[in-house]
């Protein structure tokens, strides 16, 4: 072949090459960039990474749901279930299903098989992580083909059984011919009844869902959501501002707010629930085994410091160990402001009189711990508490700080909006860390010390809500003033998207801690 | 050679050479005034470079006090750049001199011996090399933590089997070249001519990349703080400034620039100063 | 040489379960939990235990060593314990664009870096020696991940010319090479300074021999030395620093897959290694180290083909 031949096949090359951008077909695409690198699975009911929860919340329906752009159990609506009755003694809970909704790719419609089958796998320890949630589920039942009869053990207060049967984590509805066929594939196989459906999933790359053309509540505007991972922060940034990105996870941070703000056409949502950071502190060992040591150092804090540094729009200083915004939250607690001369005393008392080394703290390299890490690092040392902090990967900090390896652990998380699980799986003596029903109670609190125990397992039972609102309080105030853990402050949700992009419903908050995208969400372009 | 020069003695006459190329000398001067940066940093730096004021934050450079403004936590740029230097030429330097001490005879004496012991040598080495560095890096952080003397040897040995294949191409060439048969016919120990004979044959190479395996440790400190894993906060090296800058690229530049410009210089000095320490070191160069 | 070239290769069978040994302990005294990696923090104990009896975790080291390498030497790449899918389909989805990155920033490296070397020598203490040499040590001084975002800002969000996500999904070769061009510019850029400045050095070496001096002597004309001569003696330390590099690239390359969001190798191991997939992990360092061993063996065996004095036999 001579030089010319070459040349006008190249070009030909090149003509179909550009002729094929041109015809790809435009259709309406919702891509989000998501700040991790990989998902680890699309089984609701085993996938409890934050990260997991964005890509599987529009695959699946609850009985119940929060409505949308709210995580208020007090706004709990009706979803695959249309209306529900409970006995006269509280025991017997009955769910009328929706009829005729189909499960995606044809797995069928939805009946109550599928709903017992699904209670019956959330329920089930070997095949989920939140069976705990539904230990007082004694029986579940189908009565007919859209009939779903749920006994309990003993009578709870209402937000218990409806909160752990909304589409969120156990009360994610899955189809049960779909999970039997492909077992432990399901997380590769997600079929639920949500708004979109699993297309297509590329390790580190990105998740794929397609509308459900048969969803209940109508099909959705949106064609297809493309989730990519793409955990650097500036390279998100960079692709939302080149128009490659709708939406994006953003910087939880103030000055990143105001410099995406400046961005024309540009919405910023700073949302709620926000994962509350609380500094908790390890009593198995000195020097927090000193309840003085604990309450000198949490008056070292400066809150107002640390919220000033990352921004008051996007963080809520927080006292009590229960989040602000929860149900019988309380700020009636005592509350450890910055006061270094009453924690000198303290410290001086406790036999500290020249400044305190604390040992061992380990911290994850995640920004929205490290950062505030540092500063609390900083405010402890300008008054002679140093420490030697180790940065490690995330994989490794949780492995550390289970091992009770950290002599403090700065710890962000946000959970289902009672204060139960926030004060079971921090505060309980059986999750300390190091017994077999460990889960995060990282400061030994009712293990090396008498805790609160009673009040948080009497709460989970008790009918009269406002006793059980009365104990939950109690809890927080004992809590404090054992001072185990220094609540912090509450980091809120960042969203970022463009003008175009109409959720649908007014945002406030996600239970899921990701936008929700439904069958009302519209790319207005 | 001139009638001047016959009088010298080899040392004189090497020290000559160096301080002809003047690129050499200005990069000796360089490195020498980075050290001494390095060393007087706690006098040099203006602020305490882990002091944190919320009422600075992200202040612009040639604001008041701050001649290269300031971070996220109000912490002084210009003084964390001071500082950095003593971490960052820790690093560069001792991982490398760690590196070359490991690798660069293990690299002669596989070339030079070839046959089982080239073999056994460079599969070592093949073993080491084919592990993403990175990955490694990471690993031995994970498994010994964070510290400027951990890096050090996470660095040296990662960058050891380097220097070998480095060292081991060029005593192949050397191998068979009259002057070393010469020394064999002589009956020269193995280990004389190795030493005496390829090793300042080998070095000029070996200084040249070695400048450059500085830039590179340097770098690769950075690159473990872009991974979250480099020198323990709040300690400031330039790589973790830089990767702490970056996301701040567009509303404070500085944060990047200025330890990045820091890199540059100490980059650039070690180069300048590697080339004259090469024309030095090789026996060929005779001051033209 | 075909006798060298199959030599080579049996003798990296012992390599190859050095390596294999090497990996499967190292990511096992690595801390950290894969079960709890996967599962989450809120995860029950039972849910744990079942994933970790599931996935073999519990067996004995031996016994999970043992099926490691009977795996391997079958060719089995195992499954990743996190997606659950098949190591070899990630790999082989993932290695393209690993080689091509690499490849192409090799390839720019080499066209800018040797003419950039050899013009640098040829001038020595010039101006425009100067110059090259300044400008490729600003090249090795700026880590992977600040260039890769300093062009991104340009020529993405400025320019508008080439994508930010340059994950190489591209419908077609013109939309695939603009995807390309970012990410291999950057590693590129930084080979060309490596290249350039091994190829400066060596070359003046070279230029000193006697050989020279006397070819020089005998009147040949200048440039016909440069090329005769120099260049191909001036070529072996250049080839060794490419062959090095071209395993050092695509190990650095984690930084511009990470920015550019790339599926490439790297990006994989890194993923695999936070989230402590074992299985994954041991498997891809394997297939890397190999990857490898070969850029090696074509390094070795390219000095043969630059200067006849180095013999395989």
């Amino acid at each position: 072949m001579n030089l010319r031949n070459l040349l006008t096949v190249a070009l030909v090359v090149v003509l179909v090459a550009f002729g094929s951008v041109a015809a790809f077909a435009q259709t309406k695409v919702l891509r989000y960039g998501m700040a991790q690198a990989d998902i680890g699975g699309m089984d609701p009911h085993n996938a409890p990474g934050t990260n997991d929860k964005t890509v599987i919340d529009p695959m699946f329906n609850g009985l119940v749901r929060f409505r949308p752009g709210s995580a208020n159990p007090e706004y709990i609506e009706p979803d695959l279930a249309e209306r529900w009755e409970v006995s006269n003694d509280g025991l017997v809970w009955t769910f009328y299903l929706r009829q005729g909704v189909q499960f995606h790719k044809g797995y069928g419609e939805l009946t109550a098989e599928d709903v017992v089958y699904s209670l019956e796998r959330a329920k089930d320890p070997q095949r989920s992580a939140f069976s705990s949630d539904y230990v007082l589920f004694s029986k579940i039942e189908a009565v007919d083909r859209y009939t779903v009869r749920i006994t309990l053990a003993r009578p709870v207060p209402a937000v218990q059984v409806l909160g752990v049967l909304t589409d969120y984590q156990g009360g994610m509805i899955i189809s049960k011919k779909a999970a039997e066929e492909f077992g432990d594939n399901f997380r590769m196989n997600p079929i639920g009844t949500g708004p979109f459906q699993f297309a297509e999933y590329v390790p580190r790359q990105y998740v794929r869902l397609v509308r459900n053309e048969q969803y209940f509540r109508g099909t959705p505007e949106i064609e297809e959501i493309v989730y990519r991972f793409m955990p650097e922060l500036r390279s998100r940034e960079l692709a939302f501002r080149a128009g490659e990105l709708d939406i994006m996870e953003g910087q939880r941070e103030e000055w990143w707010v105001e410099d995406i703000s400046k961005v024309p056409g540009t919405i910023v949502d700073v949302v709620g629930p926000g994962e509350m950071r609380t500094l908790h502190f390890n009593m198995s060992r000195p020097p927090f085994d000193d309840l003085r040591v604990r309450q000198a150092v949490s008056y070292l804090i400066n809150r107002d410091e640390i919220v000033e540094i990352i921004g008051p729009s996007v963080t809520v200083p927080a006292y009590s160990p229960v989040p602000p915004g929860y149900m019988a939250h309380t700020d009636d607690v005592e509350r450890y402001d910055y006061n270094p001369q009453k924690a000198k005393q303290l410290l001086a008392e406790a036999g500290y009189p020249n400044g305190l080394h604390i040992g061992p703290v380990i911290i994850t390299e995640v920004e929205s711990l490290l950062v505030p890490m540092q500063i609390i690092q900083e405010q402890l040392a300008r008054e002679g508490v140093t420490m030697d902090l180790q940065v490690v990967d995330h994989q490794t900090f949780h492995d550390r700080i289970r091992q009770n390896m950290s002599n403090m652990v700065l710890y962000g998380a946000a959970r289902f909006p009672t204060p139960d699980q926030y004060l079971t799986q921090f505060y309980h003596s059986a999750s300390t860390v190091g017994k077999p029903t460990a889960v995060t109670n990282f400061s030994h609190y009712g293990s090396v010390i008498p805790g609160v125990d009673h009040l948080i397992d009497m709460a989970r039972i008790e009918l009269n809500q406002q006793r059980q609102i009365e104990m939950w309080q109690l809890a927080q105030r004992l809590i404090t003033r054992d001072a185990p853990a220094l609540p912090v402050y509450v980091l809120k949700l960042v969203f970022v998207r463009k003008d175009y992009v109409d959720l649908g419903y007014e945002f406030e908050s996600t239970i899921s801690l990701t936008p929700q995208f439904n069958e009302r969400t519209r790319l207005l372009k | 050679m001139t009638e001047a020069k016959v009088g010298l003695s080899p040392a004189q006459r090497k020290l000559r050479v160096f301080l002809r190329n003047r690129a050499a000398v200005a990069g000796a001067v360089l490195v020498i005034l980075l050290v001494v940066v390095a060393v007087a940093a706690p006098w040099l730096a203006p602020h305490d470079p882990v002091r944190q004021s919320a009422a600075n934050r992200l202040k612009p450079p040639g604001t008041e006090n701050y001649l290269l403004g300031t971070d996220r936590f109000g912490r002084d740029t210009l003084s964390r750049v001071v500082w950095g230097a003593r971490v960052s030429l820790q690093v560069g330097v001792a991982s490398v001199l760690l590196g070359m001490a490991i690798g660069v005879p293990a690299g002669i004496i596989a070339g030079y011996k070839g046959g089982r012991t080239d073999q056994v040598l460079m599969r070592a080495v093949d073993v080491a090399l084919s592990f993403p560095t990175l990955v490694l890096g990471l690993i031995i952080v994970a498994l010994l933590g964070s510290g400027v003397w951990k890096m050090i040897l996470a660095i040296a040995l990662v960058n050891a089997p380097q220097f070998a294949r480095v060292a081991r191409g060029p005593t192949i060439a050397l191998r068979d070249a009259e002057f070393v048969q010469a020394a064999r016919a002589l009956g020269t120990s193995d280990l004389r001519i190795m030493f005496r004979h390829v090793l300042p044959n080998v070095m000029p190479d070996i200084i040249t990349v070695s400048s450059l395996w500085v830039a590179s440790a340097i770098r690769t400190e950075a690159n473990l703080s872009f991974l979250g894993l480099g020198v323990a906060p709040p300690t400031p090296s330039w790589g973790n400034m830089v990767r702490e800058g970056i996301d701040f690229l567009g509303r404070a530049p500085w944060l990047a620039i200025a330890p990045a410009a820091a890199i540059f210089l100490t980059i650039l000095a070690f180069n300048m100063l590697g080339d004259g320490l090469r024309d030095i070191a090789d026996p060929r160069t005779r001051g033209e | 040489m075909h006798r060298y070239v199959l030599r080579r290769l049996l003798a990296t069978i012992p390599t190859l379960w050095l390596m294999l040994t090497f990996v499967f302990f190292l990511v096992r005294i690595v801390p950290g939990d894969p079960a709890m990696a996967i599962l989450g923090d809120s995860a029950s104990a039972e849910a744990l235990e079942r994933f970790r009896q599931q996935m073999g975790l519990n067996d004995p080291l031996p016994v999970q060593y043992f099926r490691f390498l009977a795996d391997i030497a079958r060719g089995n790449l195992g499954t990743s314990m996190v997606t659950g899918l098949p190591v070899k389909d990630q790999l082989m989805r993932a290695l393209p664009y690993t080689l091509e990155l690499t490849g192409a920033g090799v390839l720019i490296g080499v066209v800018l870096g040797v003419p950039l070397g050899l013009l640098s020598g040829l001038k020595q203490n010039s101006w425009l020696d100067y110059l090259i040499r300044a400008v490729s040590l600003a090249g090795l001084s700026v880590p992977a991940f600040v260039l890769a975002v300093v062009l991104m800002m340009v020529f993405s969000v400025q320019l508008g010319w080439f994508p930010v996500i340059s994950s190489g999904s591209g419908a077609n070769l013109v939309e695939h090479l603009r995807q390309l061009f970012l990410p291999a510019l950057t590693l590129g850029l930084i080979m060309t300074a490596y290249v350039a400045r091994v190829t400066r050095s060596s070359f003046l070496n070279v230029f000193h021999h006697d050989y020279i001096r006397t070819a020089r002597a005998k009147g040949v004309a200048e440039p016909r030395v440069v090329v005769k001569h120099a260049l191909k003696n001036a070529l072996i330390p250049v080839i060794t620093m490419v062959g090095l590099y071209a395993g050092v690239l695509l190990g650095s390359s984690v930084m511009t897959e990470i920015v550019f969001n790339r599926p490439g190798l790297s990006g994989l191991i890194v993923g695999a290694m936070s989230r402590r997939d074992y299985t994954a992990l041991q498997s891809l360092l394997v297939v890397f180290a190999l990857l490898v061993v070969v850029i090696n063996l074509i390094t070795d065996l390219m000095y043969g083909l630059v200067d006849p004095r180095i013999r395989y036999d």
